[in-house]
């Protein structure tokens, strides 16, 4: 077993054995679980809340599973993002502090090895949690509306894990220079609201990463085109994304333990 | 000899602050090597650079004749600092174990020496996992982790700080069964360990090494000879008054009522000399008894004549 896979396998074991494993299967699975039932019943949820006129004043269309799709995309891009960025946020720093790295690093571990195993087990990890909630919304939305294809939610799903590399990438080269978790997370978050103020921006949502907020809903109720304004945001996402892990190693290289 | 470290005119600046300030340091290979300082030394940074951890500001450095933290260097390199970091999820054996993994160390050869290193450090069948250790355990887990791959250069910081006198005699053994095989270089503050099994010793204050060899030599050639001198006087204030000052006495410390124990630079003077001052003052001298001077004398001196 190489040095690389021995780390890689100590990362797995972490999140397998501590906090990260619950907190965003949970939350993820959650959201995915609930999202189709309080669209499918917002009516009556809003008539128990406000009262039977009232609510009956309010137009209010009849909800569809495409509802319910756009409901999991905006779960994604709006809630579970900050759990990922607070995930990735501490995942040096908090060993920099602690004194794991300098144990680490001393072995044969080089500082590149030790900032990409983070990245693959982070972004591994995200995505198999993604995966779980595709899956779980995708058989709640078919039990509340009735059977639905699987691949409009699949899909979105694999966008928005688009959008959770950059801002675990943002978050790791924040960890990665920032002692404070604290400082990292606001880093991470910091650069969520910069994508989704750079989207509302003529030509940026259709060419940069920008556009990974808005080609995950579209993609998860159907309105999305396999065309270069998919392909652009996540193209471009993926390239950014690697480009921040690459500064993210460049400068814990450069980091004193 | 070959020297496993080799430091040479090494700098390391914090802004204005010079952390280390010209260090040299040579440690042969196989030998005990103790790193003496106060706190603030300057100790623990020069084993940070030397372990790749930190980078010098000027000067340089060979661990075992590569540069520090190289892919050659750290598969040969076992070390422990003074407050070792874990995952808290992990007992003392996964630690073991993972850490061989990152050694790349073959099965068989892990289970035995995880087995043996348990064994000696007292952490065999504690199953309870590291967040749950109090500091002594985390220290004696952190030196079984240093030892894991057999090194052949292990740095120790204050390795014995936060153990019991039973856990430091074990592992004060240890490093002394290791000279030959194993080069061990270890910071500390507390003398009696470096006086129990270092072959060499440098002792370092404000980044610079102040005197660095075989712990007879620094014990001679810079512990000065100690004369104690017993005085018969209701007031040894009026003896150390008058002492002080005078060009060949270094240290006067007050061990007892009426007893002032002197380093001095010349003990012929100082016999020929220190009855005349003692009956200059009108005093009864009792006895003037040589000793030789302890690594404790030497730090003392030094280290206090440079604050």
């Amino acid at each position: 077993m190489t040095a690389s896979t021995a780390l890689l396998s100590l990362r797995a074991r972490e999140i397998a054995r501590t906090w990260r494993l619950w907190v965003l299967p949970t939350v993820i699975v959650f959201l995915a679980a609930t999202g189709p039932v309080i669209v499918r019943f917002t009516r009556e949820i809003l008539a128990a809340a406000l009262g039977a006129e009232e609510a009956a004043a309010i137009p209010w269309p009849d909800p569809t599973a495409s509802d319910a799709s756009a409901q999991w995309a905006s779960d994604l891009t709006q809630l579970v993002v900050f759990v990922v960025v607070v995930m990735a946020a501490g995942a040096i720093n908090a060993e920099v502090r602690s004194g794991v790295a300098a144990i680490l690093l001393v072995k044969p571990v080089s500082r590149t090895t030790y900032v990409l195993t983070h990245a693959a087990s982070l972004l591994g990890f995200i995505a198999l949690a993604g995966l779980l909630g595709a899956l779980v919304s995708w058989a709640a939305t078919s039990l509340t509306f009735g059977a639905v294809d699987l691949a409009p939610t699949l899909g979105a799903t694999a966008v928005w894990v688009v959008l959770a590399a950059v801002l675990v990438a943002a978050s790791l080269l924040a960890s990665a220079a920032i002692d404070a978790v604290a400082g990292a997370a606001g880093v991470g978050i910091g650069v969520y609201f910069l994508l989704a103020l750079l989207s509302i921006v003529p030509h940026f949502s259709d060419y940069t990463p920008a556009g990974l907020i808005r080609v995950t809903t579209e993609v998860a109720t159907g309105t999305q085109q396999l065309d270069a304004t998919l392909w652009w945001p996540v193209g471009t996402g993926m390239l950014l994304t690697m480009g921040l892990i690459a500064a993210a190693v460049l400068v814990f290289r450069r980091r004193e333990i | 000899m070959t020297a496993a470290v080799e430091i040479t005119q090494l700098v390391k600046t914090y802004g204005r602050h010079r952390a280390l300030d010209g260090l040299d340091l040579r440690v042969e290979e196989g030998s005990v090597h103790g790193f003496l300082g106060a706190n603030g030394a300057g100790k623990t940074t020069a084993l940070r650079i030397l372990l790749g951890l930190a980078r010098q500001t000027s000067g340089g450095v060979r661990v075992l004749g590569q540069e520090p933290g190289s892919a050659s260097v750290s598969p040969r390199i076992g070390y422990c600092p003074d407050v070792p970091g874990f995952f808290s999820w992990m007992t003392a054996r996964e630690v073991l174990e993972s850490s061989a993994r990152l050694f790349g160390l073959p099965t068989g050869t892990t289970r035995r020496r995880i087995d043996e290193l348990l064994e000696l450090t007292g952490l065999r069948g504690v199953d309870a996992r590291v967040g749950g250790y109090s500091r002594g355990m985390r220290q004696r887990l952190g030196i079984a982790q240093a030892l894991i791959n057999s090194p052949a250069l292990l740095v120790l910081d204050e390795p014995t700080s936060a153990l019991d006198p039973l856990g430091r005699r074990v592992v004060l053994d240890l490093l002394a069964e290791l000279r030959g095989r194993t080069t061990v270089l270890f910071s500390t503050h507390l003398l009696p360990d470096v006086e129990r099994v270092c072959d060499t010793v440098a002792i370092i204050d404000h980044g610079r090494v102040l005197t660095a060899g075989s712990l007879a030599h620094v014990r001679t050639a810079f512990g000065g000879v100690q004369a104690r001198i017993d005085v018969d006087v209701d007031d040894p204030a009026r003896l150390r008054d008058a002492l002080e000052g005078l060009p060949w006495i270094v240290t006067i410390d007050e061990t007892a009522p009426g007893m002032l124990a002197l380093t001095v630079t010349d003990l012929d003077e100082a016999q020929t000399r220190l009855p005349a001052e003692v009956a200059a003052l009108g005093l009864r001298l009792r006895r003037v008894e040589q000793r030789d001077a302890s690594l404790e004398d030497v730090f003392v001196g030094m280290v206090g004549v440079q604050r």
